[in-house]
């Protein structure tokens, strides 16, 4: 049974005796004893995720500052911004909207009674069950039905803290009945310490909801962050994710999606640029219960030096789907011989009439190609470059708001040069808070 | 005036001896022939001058403008002017045509201390260079050879041969598989830039080839060196009479 610290479970049993609304109360006893009883329980522990999980985080941060002045200087691109400060309170930038509600899940438990944990399990991921009796905070979005909002949302998770930090950010998200949203979702730090983001939002999609959902990763080599996320799609719906995994000591992707209507699609992209010592996990689980639904993975991985990723990729559609595709592609290049990269696809088909595919490569750059590139007088670097560049363009094309499919192609070319570490105009300040200390300028 | 001199090549991969001591001159302005049957090691002289590492040079020496070869690397051969046309293409996924010549272009003249080529003159100049291989404009808009046919693959290599104005093109079995329409494009191709500074060495199977480029000299590899030279008569007679003739 895998031990969590002792000031994790200590601050779990202190949250549960806090003031607060009788649902969290319960929920939060319900996941403490889980804890209890089942232990963390932690799939895929490699050294990398159980040494931060070891790791001494204080967790009951308070805000040191909410005025940070959170400005994202993408060109051309002016969402409606909110931002959390350290997992607590949140700060919103003037636009905002009539049209949507964000408030902090915090005070809205009357509004979120019966969606409130009803799409995680909380005895399946210890990570579940953490966040679920330790969250602070996090936001609530409502998206009216028939309501189209042209601007997209920027939330942004921002951590000030004066020491290590753990923060559990709980959000839950609704697209009320033929509404579209676009949703960029980052974490950003101002402080030279590291933090260990424990996030999972639960996500409902009304009949013909339309959701983008982008979610950047870019934070400092000696924080982790754990994004667990559950989408719950009704009929005609669509969802595409896009995960850009930039950075991290640890990250571990944790996307559920149910097909629960019929006709619904969902994309999963992602990419996952790992090197030093760093572990990017993904997990990825589409159901499909409807009929005639869609859904496709596609996930890139570039991996350098001694880092590690893993991919486990599950389809599961049930016996009464018929008429399902589903696809399924994961696509890794290890730079070096101590890069690794795992990939597990799970596919569990009960229907009959179903279209599904699925492929997982790993392997090193194409010689050939390399030496084609060079023959027409392209030096070794650039050619590395360009079909780096090429292998993750499946995914960026997908990209369909274009500052940040600009901005996202712009980071990479720069992180597989390895001159990320001197982000000048990241979508995010935080990379590198340890080498640079202008972290209020413009980002 | 000699472009390149290549004295006593001897050539292994992982221990198997492949090129046994080859010889071979070729001046400014000269076309060669290389003929012979599979497996001799056309293909990998063609390696070797471009600078492919896998493979071993064990004894020899190749000349380039009267520099040592063998101390570039492969880009900056290519630099230099020399140009490879694959016996079988590579296809590059997610890099486009444009992009790719752009960057080759650009790289070069960076090389040569000038500055990157204008959009405006590098439009002009694949639209004249596509006019020349008869290549359609809808190719060069697709990843590089990603889904051409066989014949489109190669004509793709006359076409960057075009862009890239070498001084010594090596053309490995360019002709195989070829159509004669398509052969009749490829070897327009070749002889419009036959000029006085310019060498060619053609890897091929078939005279048919040497009818629409007609070599100053024409050589027959065999077992990894030279074994006969001689005048464009002599592919006439391997056509005729096959290699056998002059293996002992
Ligand atoms: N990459 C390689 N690894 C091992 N053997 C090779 C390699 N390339 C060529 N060879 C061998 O070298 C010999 C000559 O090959 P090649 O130069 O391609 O011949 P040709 O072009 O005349 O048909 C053949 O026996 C071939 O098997
Ligand atoms: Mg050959």
């Amino acid at each position: 049974m895998f031990e969590i610290n002792k000031n994790i479970t200590g601050f779990i049993e202190d949250m549960t005796y806090r003031e607060q609304p009788y649902l969290f109360r319960m929920k939060r006893m319900e996941a403490a004893n889980s804890l209890r009883q089942n232990g963390f329980v932690f799939q895929n522990q490699s050294p990398v995720s159980v040494k931060f999980l070891k790791k001494k985080f204080a967790l009951d941060v308070e805000n040191a500052n909410t005025d940070i002045g959170f400005n994202c200087t993408l060109e051309n691109f002016s969402p409606l911004v909110y931002c959390l400060v350290n997992g607590r309170n949140i700060v919103d930038y003037g636009k905002s909207d009539n049209k949507i509600i964000v408030e902090n899940i915090m005070n809205v438990a009357d509004k979120v009674n019966e969606l409130f944990g009803s799409l995680c399990d909380i005895d399946e991921n210890g990570f579940y069950a953490l966040n679920t009796a330790a969250f602070t905070g996090g936001f609530y979005i409502e998206v009216p039905d028939d309501t189209v909002m042209e601007l997209p949302l920027q939330l942004v998770s921002v951590f000030n803290s004066d020491c290590d930090s753990m923060f559990n950010v709980r959000n839950l998200i609704v697209l009320g009945k033929n509404s579209q949203l676009k949703l960029i979702q980052c974490d950003d730090t101002f402080s030279d310490h590291d933090f260990f983001v424990n996030n999972l939002t639960e996500i409902f999609v009304r009949e013909d909801a339309h959701l983008d959902y982008y979610k950047l990763h870019n934070i400092s080599n000696d924080s982790a962050a754990v994004n667990s996320v559950f989408i719950e799609q009704e009929s005609h719906s669509v969802v595409k994710t896009f995960n850009m995994e930039l950075n991290a000591g640890y990250l571990s992707g944790n996307q559920n999606v149910v097909l629960g209507g019929d006709f619904a699609e969902t994309y999963a992209y992602g990419i996952y640029l790992a090197d030093r010592e760093q572990e990017m996990d993904n997990y990825v689980n589409v159901e499909h219960i409807g009929t005639d639904c869609v859904s496709q993975q596609i996930f890139k991985g570039i991996i350098d030096d001694s880092a590690r990723s893993m991919f486990t990729g599950k389809i599961i559609v049930h016996r009464d789907s018929q008429r399902t595709e589903a696809s399924q592609v994961d696509k890794n290049i290890l730079l070096t011989s101590k890069a690794k990269a795992y990939a597990k696809p799970y596919l569990e088909i009960y229907a009959d009439d179903v279209k599904c595919s699925h492929g997982a490569t790993v392997g090193q750059l194409d010689e050939e190609a390399l030496f084609y590139m060079q023959q027409r007088g392209i030096s070794y670097e650039n050619a590395r470059k360009l079909l780096l560049n090429a292998f993750v363009a499946e995914v960026i094309d997908k990209i369909n708001i274009e500052p940040i499919k600009m901005r996202v192609s712009d980071m990479v070319k720069k992180r597989l040069m390895g001159e990320l570490t001197v982000c000048d105009n990241c979508v995010l300040r935080c990379s590198n808070a340890k080498r640079q200390t202008k972290y209020f300028d413009n980002i | 005036m000699k472009l390149l001199e290549i004295k006593n090549l001897w050539v292994s991969i992982n221990g198997k001896q492949i090129l046994k001591g080859l010889s071979l001159d070729i001046n400014a302005g000269e076309v060669h022939a290389v003929m012979g049957p599979n497996g001799t090691g056309k293909s990998t002289l063609a390696s070797v001058i471009a600078g492919r590492s896998i493979f071993n040079i064990d004894e020899g020496e190749l000349i380039y403008k009267g520099k040592d070869l063998t101390k570039l690397s492969v880009d900056e051969r290519a630099k230099e002017g020399i140009f490879l046309s694959f016996q079988y293409p590579v296809e590059i996924p997610g890099v486009s045509m444009v992009n790719f010549m752009r960057n080759a272009i650009d790289e070069k003249r960076k090389y040569f201390g000038q500055d990157p080529i204008s959009m405006h003159e590098f439009i002009n100049l694949m639209e004249e260079k596509k006019r020349l291989v008869e290549m359609k404009d809808t190719l060069t808009q697709r990843s590089v050879n990603e889904g051409f046919s066989g014949g489109e693959k190669k004509k793709n290599e006359i076409f960057q041969m075009a862009m890239l104005e070498p001084q010594l093109s090596i053309l490995d079995e360019t002709d195989s598989g070829l159509d004669i329409d398509a052969l009749r494009i490829v070897s327009n191709g070749v002889n419009k830039l036959r000029t006085p500074d310019n060498s060619f060495i053609v890897i091929t199977h078939y005279q048919r080839l040497l009818n629409y480029i007609v070599p100053d000299v024409v050589h027959v590899l065999y077992d990894g060196k030279i074994i006969k030279s001689g005048s464009k008569e002599l592919a006439m007679e391997l056509e005729k009479d096959g290699y056998e003739q002059f293996i002992k």
